[in-house]
């Protein structure tokens, strides 16, 4: 079984979900022929067809639009945006009717639609390419926020996503795109949604991430280990809806939290954590939860990305700040 | 395009004008094009390509030849390559200090982004690993 890359998983999941559904259409901008900006849809028009695999204009409003019609009437559009920054003329159709379409029609129609987009920053991209705008869509009703963060989840989630029979947001993190290979067996077995993914077990403090920001955090946490301390690792994965249980389960066991997010702080997923630590979880908490965020500016361009993004210091240095109140 | 120029200047209101390119090149260093597109599109657009044309008619008209070419591209070269090293040492002696990226988001910083600005300086040369 080769080991494949987080990008190769979600064209596996693709050609999965597209071999066994016949209702699965993948659409967007140069997803056929040239097998899409990253390779994300790499052979599937060859293989499924161009009635399948379309090619579309450049036009988001369009590509949102014939997807949202194509799954109210019955079909499972798989759409891709190219970039993140793409995705916002499209927001008109996924908040204003993706979202509606089954409450709308007191469950006459749905949607079943994915849009699918490489997210976050740290590829050298010009601007619109870099940003992180998952608390956008989790803040819309009737849609549910997916984000991958290795190989498997990337191949498991994207296959729950498809086969959900609601509008799925699934938001790739392209830094991570090709960092890490697994072993994923192609077995069409999905992983579920609106769970987190606990990555690694520890006792003194919870750190929870999601996206590309598992790579700081888990190298964050080999940090700790080498200094005695040890540091459980949450995968959000599912951003909305978010499954505050584990986490609060984790933080009843280390009483300390640290929530690291790439996008810019201010109304963030980070932000939706911490207040339901402060609800449900207060009472196991031993110190304040800290949030490691980007910046509430516009994302720098690429010889000041990595600055805007939170690092293993910046994520070490409110670990620290956590662990010293006893 | 001459016709409509005329005919907007004498009053005759405005015109669309449709134009139809190509793009020779790859769309950034990391398309190849030669993925979606035929070689000999491309050829056939390299053909077509006005700059060489307008050597081509230039020269033609003994109005060019290789020497003046030759000048101008080097003094080309020499203006980009200026440009270039004035970029370089620009990033290498003059980088912009993390908290370039909070300069020009208002009028007056508000105060969320002071306190933001001020723990960024904590972090002045962190990252760069991608």
């Amino acid at each position: 079984m080769a080991e494949i890359t987080l990008i190769e998983g979600v064209t596996l999941a693709l050609a999965r979900a597209m071999e066994e559904d016949p209702s699965v259409v993948v659409l967007g901008e140069d997803v056929g022929v040239n097998g899409g900006v990253f390779r994300a849809t790499a052979g599937l028009q060859q293989r499924f067809g161009d009635e399948r695999v379309l090619d579309t204009p450049l036009a988001e409003v369009m590509i949102a639009g014939m997807t949202v019609g194509m799954a109210a009437q019955g079909m499972k559009p798989v759409a891709e945006a190219q970039f993140c920054g793409f995705t916002m003329p499209m927001i008109d159709h996924i908040m204003c009717h993706a979202g509606r379409m089954r409450n709308r029609t007191r469950g006459r129609l749905s949607c079943p639609m994915v849009l699918r987009f490489p997210t976050g920053g740290g590829i050298h991209a010009p601007e619109h390419h870099s940003e992180s705008p998952e608390a956008l869509f989790a803040h819309m009703p009737g849609i549910r926020v997916v984000m991958p963060s290795s190989p498997s989840r990337a191949y498991g989630l994207l296959l729950a996503a498809i086969r959900d029979p609601d509008p799925v947001i699934f938001m790739e993190p392209k830094r991570i795109y090709r960092w890490q290979k697994e072993e994923v067996i192609d077995d069409g077995e999905e992983l579920p949604l609106d769970v987190c993914f606990t990555l690694r077990d520890g006792h003194d403090i919870t750190l929870v991430t999601w996206g590309a920001m598992i790579k700081e955090t888990l190298q964050a946490a080999d940090e700790l280990a080498k200094r005695g301390v040890s540091a459980e690792v949450i995968d959000v994965a599912t951003i909305s809806p978010l499954d505050m249980d584990t986490i609060i389960e984790s933080v009843s066991r280390t009483g300390r939290c640290v929530i690291v997010q790439e996008a810019p702080r201010h109304c963030g997923v980070a932000g939706e954590i911490a207040a339901g630590l402060a609800d449900a979880g207060i009472w196991h908490l031993l110190a304040p939860v800290k949030r490691v965020c980007g910046y509430d500016t516009v994302m720098p361009l690429y010889r000041n990305e990595m600055k805007y993004m939170p690092s293993v210091k910046r994520i070490l240095d409110a670990v620290d700040q956590v662990l010293e109140i006893s | 395009m001459e016709k409509a120029i005329e005919a907007a200047r004498e009053g005759h209101g405005s015109f669309v004008i449709e134009m139809v390119t190509y793009r020779i090149s790859d769309h950034t260093t990391a398309d190849d094009a030669r993925r979606y597109r035929p070689n000999d599109e491309v050829e056939d657009a390299w053909s077509k390509e006005p700059i060489s044309r307008l050597r081509t008619y230039l020269i033609e008209q003994d109005a060019w030849d290789d020497e003046r070419e030759q000048a101008l591209q080097e003094e080309c070269s020499a203006t980009v390559q200026k440009a270039a090293d004035a970029y370089l040492e620009m990033v290498t002696k003059d980088a912009q200090p993390v908290t370039a990226m909070f300069d020009y988001m208002f009028a007056e910083l508000p105060h969320d982004l002071v306190e933001q600005r001020a723990y960024a300086e904590r972090f002045p040369e962190d990252g760069g690993h991608h």
